[in-house]
């Protein structure tokens, strides 16, 4: 069915057998390593179109995998697997660049969801958007290919998520676009973040692309629902 | 809570301090004498020499008795200090130690039933048939047997935790026991690439409990394939002398990384670094040989630093005679 590459980084052999079988199943072309540092050296070599990462590996833990390949710049999306669930852990995998983050022991049809959705996500990242590679709002331009923003003369980076955000907005605008329909389609299936991430992403964005971040002209709030962007 | 680092940088301040404040003291009382003198001599109150002299005795003594009471109050001061700051160190050494602990045994526990719940799971989804189906439903029972040798070795730590181990003492031999572990674990470890080997010495017999015998060699064995490098080699030798019995169980891996080869017997302690972590175990294997090797009678020692690479294990028993020898095989 997708024939899209996947990375399996797990060293307990018969997780890493099951696992890869059912991906293989779903129709996935699925490779496997068991140790961190050859994981770190495949993915710099050929990125697959999302990777399984274990946290406890031999060589390097899958933390640090993470870690190097979003400082290079790297941005395969990543789902942590792991048996160290606990709330820190959690927090620490996503805030090192993780997309989603799943417990072990976990539910094979999880898995799959899980798995599905990141691609999903994945690929609306990459196409190009309905309304162009560039945004206008007022004096401020938005490059969705180098992700940057130019206000009068100054250029701004953006992270990816704060692009994201912005072209979620952007591709219907006009329209109320809940907080929920933003999580679903930057963070994806279950989302870690709660609703009022995406405000302080907001905040950022008006302060970069408003005139006046106090009374908005371009991204608006809808009370209790969510953002509203007029171009 | 306050940091090593933070500990460590207040007790060197507190302790320059100190000294500095003593130093004070002696220069301070060590002018005294002169001082004095030189005011009184201002004031219009000449003095002579012998009066000088004995202001500066007096100064001298007050000087003195000030270091002293000083001195000892600085020394209960540091040695207190000190002291905190031992107890610190070794309550934060344990904390770590404890959540490494609760980090490893959650990762030994949870990765055997994930990946048996996963075989089942598809078994029932009907996602594997005939020889699949097969071989999934041996994976999950090998998977459910590694929980449950987990599991084992908890519950037996817990108990020798809890009182002295009670063993069964009674003559055995140690090479016939050794033999057998190696046997089985050499079945178990194969498809890891493990070669296990035995050099066997005959008349090494001893007295103890043949379970707990058996615990100590397995653990030593699977924990030298655990550590052995990749395609492990293990070697368990038994000998004797005129009056102990020696097991020696080895490996040709990395070694210990320069850990002190004492501390691996301790509880929950475990190397730092990634290899170390992503071994598995939660750093009680070593722990529970030494305390049936103690409730034995015998001692336990590690060796690193070996030629040819590796850490050496040596279990030392009291030799039984061979008269006893011959009533046990009777």
């Amino acid at each position: 069915m997708t024939g899209e590459k996947l990375l399996v980084v797990e060293d307990e052999l018969h997780l890493a057998e099951v696992i890869a079988d059912n991906l293989e199943l779903e129709g996935y072309a699925v490779e496997v390593v068991g140790d961190g540092l050859e994981a770190l050296e495949k993915i710099r070599r050929e990125p697959p179109a999302l990777v399984l990462l274990d946290v406890m590996l031999p060589g390097m833990d899958g933390f640090e995998v993470c870690e190097r390949l979003r400082k290079e710049k790297v941005d395969v999306p990543i789902l942590f697997m792991t048996a160290r669930s606990d709330t820190d852990d959690r927090i620490r995998g996503l805030e090192l660049g993780g997309d989603d983050y799943l417990g072990k022991p976990f539910e094979l049809r999880e898995l799959m969801l899980r798995v599905a959705a990141i691609l999903k996500r994945s690929k609306w990242a990459k196409t190009k958007a309905s309304f162009g590679d560039t945004l206008v709002l007022g004096d401020a331009s938005v490059d969705f290919k180098s992700y940057t923003a130019q206000v009068g003369d100054k250029q701004y980076q953006l992270s990816t998520k704060e692009v994201l955000i912005l072209r979620a907005l952007a591709e219907r605008p006009g329209e109320v676009i809940s907080r929920a329909d933003i999580l679903d389609r930057v963070w994806g299936y279950e989302a870690f973040p709660t609703e009022r991430t995406i405000d302080n992403f907001i905040v950022r964005l008006r302060r970069l692309l408003e005139p006046d971040p106090q009374s908005p002209r371009y991204i608006h709030t809808v009370r209790g629902t969510g953002y509203r962007l007029t171009p | 809570m306050i940091s090593r680092k933070k500990a460590f940088v207040l007790y060197a301040s507190s302790a320059a301090f100190v000294v500095a404040l003593l130093a004070w003291w002696a220069f301070f009382f060590g002018r005294q004498g002169t001082l004095l003198a030189n005011r009184m001599q201002s004031a219009g109150a000449p003095l002579t020499d012998e009066q000088i002299a004995t202001l500066h005795a007096v100064a001298g003594e007050t000087q003195r008795m000030f270091l002293a009471e000083g001195l000892t109050l600085c020394i209960l001061l540091l040695g207190g200090m000190w002291s905190i700051l031992r107890t610190m160190t070794r309550e934060l050494a344990l904390e770590r130690q404890q959540k490494n602990f609760l980090s490893a045994i959650t990762h030994e526990l949870r990765s055997p039933i994930a990946s048996a719940r996963l075989y089942v799971e598809s078994v029932l989804l009907g996602r594997a048939d005939g020889e699949k189906k097969d071989r999934y439903l041996q994976r999950a029972m090998l998977d459910l047997d590694r929980l449950r040798t987990r599991v084992d070795d908890l519950l037996e730590t817990a108990r020798v935790n809890s009182a002295k181990p009670t063993l069964d003492i009674e003559p055995l031999d140690l090479s016939g026991i050794a033999r057998d572990v190696v046997e089985r674990l050499s079945k178990e470890h194969a498809v890891r690439g493990a070669k296990i080997e035995l050099d066997a010495g005959s008349g090494v017999w001893v007295r103890t409990d043949a379970r707990a015998l058996d615990t100590v060699i397995s653990n030593l064995v699977s924990n030298a394939v655990k550590y052995g490098g990749k395609d492990p080699r293990v070697l368990v030798r038994t000998e004797h002398t005129r009056t102990k019995a020696l097991l020696y169980v080895r490996d040709y891996g990395p070694g210990l990384g320069g850990a002190d080869p004492k501390r691996i017997f301790e509880p929950f302690v475990r190397g730092d670094d990634a290899n170390v972590r992503a071994k598995g175990g939660v750093g009680l294997g070593l722990y529970l040989v030494r305390e049936l090797v103690m409730a034995m009678g015998g001692r336990v020692r590690a060796k690193d630093g070996l030629e040819g690479g590796g850490t050496e294990i040596e279990i030392e028993l009291a030799l039984v005679e061979p008269r006893v020898r011959a009533e046990a095989k009777a």
